[in-house]
């Protein structure tokens, strides 16, 4: 008899990453775990084939039923490759044996790039540092603890936390934000990335922000839309708000502890009709993270998007008119948000592990209409917590990058700059 | 390491030029190590593809032309526009890396009709093409999906919506018999019959990995 195949559907925000993804707009993001020492690939292989299985939301392939996508269970072989690429590039299916993520290595980097249908950034940290505990396992058999694993408790947890905490409302708001204010440029040649990361002390960053009675993720968007302000806009501004739109982890807020999407967020906006200094920006933000960052709005959103999924006239849709609604709602509904800046919070490790590795780096893909996105990450290093702010850019140059690095550096923070591109 | 003035940062990159500002570095000594690859062009151009579309778009115009300055009684132009449309659509579909194999046999078995039933229609309609042609390319498209399976029984659940979908097409024959369209009685009987028996082999031999494959593909 064949085998039964284990599979599982979409999560409620997934179905819209395989609609519109394309080798421009790739919604793919990178997760990276620098060691101390260089990988070895063999090694890393091992690790790579004994950790698969274990994580349901990765060893699968995307298929497509008649009205919805699913993701079913994967056997194929899943390849180690050295990082060769632009970061953040298109995962075409065929050449990665249907896998819907790529593991890769250069140096001391082990960078897993995993295409968001599959889970958020939680998750792919959970299945990059399960990885990476198992490949420390192998290559200091006498200095880790073996015989457990480690990092795979929520493995194989890929329930549909949307649908969990759906419950319908009587009044449907729509959640469709005013235009904002879009970036524009020149693009990078055959779909390269900009990577800027600049790493800095986290007490540095946050004495300058209790300077300011702001919290780290309310001065870190201010800085974004500041440095939008003065590097891309007219100095008279724009009609149209910077719109910083900013994901929030809803693990936390619901106790849902699934290794699937499970996320939302909210858009931080700024108008601009001239220069503004930098507390006066921070005031504008704060009530906005005070207001919209709250359980009750995140369930009210949440109830919004997972009716569709709920829905019986919707689900009996068949999923090629489904696709192309969706893609038409979608063009309709981001023009809602100038840049995202995605705080992944504090990355721990197991104690034992610790000393092995060096930082972490988190890479968000980024797309024509939002060419400009940041991520910040923190972790522990000898010398005290540091945080790791990385812009990635689809437009040449880099003036958003430095206008946030100098600002910083201006208010004391010591900063080091690590970069990819053409400058060597 | 090296320091950047204007930007007062420190660079950890190898880089020649402050990657921020473009300003002069003050190095250290400190080796540095590369944080990411030389990324290369990963665009490729195809410039076989293109000539191939230059030359059948030349083809088009070219007889299309050719048509009407020489025969415009008869628009024979047609046959070339329907012939390489064909080609241009049936082809890279085949020729794609990858991809189910029941998925490419539906396709041709798609193509092939719309191609046989549109050149009938465009010589001046006489049947052939629904009397003939579309029975044969049915029986060839079931056919091809049961060897498939057979070939390849672990993977069965891959083929069967495909297995469905062209038993469901094999009874097309019989119903445009039942509506005039076709005159030809063994057309119509022999793809309905093959069809049947396919969906007969589906449901007694159909496990339960084939009952899973169905529910996925059809939940709602």
């Amino acid at each position: 008899m064949a085998q039964v195949k284990k599979w599982h559907k979409l999560d409620n925000t997934a179905h819209l990453f395989p609609v519109i993804a394309s080798r421009r707009m790739t919604n793919v993001f990178r997760m990276t775990a620098v060691l101390t020492e260089d990988v070895a690939p063999q090694l890393l292989q091992q690790a790579l084939e004994d950790t698969l299985p274990l994580f349901a939301a990765f060893s699968v392939r995307l298929r497509h039923g008649l009205f919805w996508s699913y993701l079913e269970q994967n056997d194929a072989p899943a390849r180690l490759q050295p990082e060769q690429d632009a970061p953040c590039r298109y995962i075409d299916p065929l050449v990665t044996g249907r896998y819907l993520f790529r593991l890769l290595y250069f140096g001391p980097r082990i960078s897993l790039e995993t295409f968001h249908v599959l889970t958020d950034g939680v998750g792919a940290m959970r299945f990059l540092k399960a990885l990476c505990y198992r490949y420390l396992q192998l290559a200091h058999p006498g200095e880790v603890p073996l015989g457990t694993r480690f990092g795979v408790e929520q493995a194989g947890n890929v329930q549909d936390g949307y649908i969990k905490h759906y419950t319908p409302q009587k009044n449907w708001s729509t959640y469709r934000e005013p235009p904002a204010y879009r970036i524009r440029g020149e693009l990078r040649p055959s779909f390269e990335l900009g990577v800027c990361t600049a790493l800095m002390p986290l007490d540095a960053l946050k004495t300058q922000c209790a300077g300011l009675g702001a919290s780290v993720g309310e001065y870190l968007a201010a800085l974004l839309a500041l440095a939008v302000y003065e590097e891309h806009m007219p100095a008279a501004g724009s009609t149209r708000p910077v719109s910083i739109f900013v994901p929030v982890d809803l693990r936390r807020v619901f106790g849902t502890d699934t290794s699937a999407n499970f996320f939302s967020g909210f858009s931080a906006r700024v108008p601009f009709s001239g220069p503004r200094a930098p507390e006066e920006v921070i005031r504008i933000l704060k009530p906005q993270f005070a207001e919209k960052k709250t359980p009750a709005a995140f369930r009210d959103k949440l109830a919004y998007t997972a009716r569709s999924e709920v829905d019986l006239a919707i689900r009996m849709v068949p999923l090629p008119v489904k696709n192309g609604i969706l893609r038409i709602i979608y063009q309709r509904s981001n023009r809602g948000s100038t840049m995202t800046l995605s705080n992944l919070g504090k990355v721990d490790v197991e104690p034992d592990f610790a000393p092995f590795f060096a930082g972490f780096r988190f890479l968000l893909g980024a797309t024509p209409g939002e060419p400009l996105k940041c991520t910040a990450c923190s972790y522990q290093t000898p010398s005290g917590p540091q945080l790791a702010l990385t812009m990635t850019s689809l437009l040449t140059g880099t003036a958003a990058a430095r206008n946030i690095v100098r600002r910083l550096t201006a208010a004391g923070v010591p900063v080091t700059v690590e970069s990819a591109g053409e400058t060597e | 390491m090296k320091y950047c003035k204007a930007c007062r940062v420190q660079v950890c990159t190898p880089a020649f030029q402050c990657p921020l500002c473009g300003g002069a570095l003050a190095d250290d000594g400190t080796p540095c190590r590369p944080a990411y690859p030389p990324q290369h062009d990963a665009k490729g151009y195809h410039f076989v593809r293109r000539l191939l579309a230059f030359a059948s778009a030349l083809a088009c115009v070219v007889c299309a032309a050719a048509n009407l300055l020489l025969t415009p009684d008869v628009w024979w132009c047609l046959y070339v526009v329907t012939a390489l449309g064909y080609l241009w659509i049936s082809v890279p579909h085949m020729a794609r890396r990858g991809g189910n194999a029941g998925g490419k046999t539906l396709m041709q078995v798609l193509c092939l009709s719309a191609l046989a039933v549109l050149l009938d229609w465009e010589i001046g309609w006489r049947g052939w093409s629904v009397d003939f042609v579309l029975p044969v390319i049915c029986c060839g498209g079931i056919v091809t999906v049961l060897v498939l399976i057979l070939a390849n029984r672990t993977n069965w659940a891959g083929y069967v919506l495909y297995q469905v979908v062209l038993a469901v097409i094999g009874f097309v024959p019989a119903v445009l018999y039942a509506l005039g369209a076709a005159r030809f009685l063994p057309g119509a009987v022999v793809p309905g019959m093959l069809a049947a028996v396919s969906l007969l082999a589906l449901f007694l031999f159909g496990d339960r990995s084939i009952k899973s494959e169905f529910k996925r593909r059809l939940r709602f």
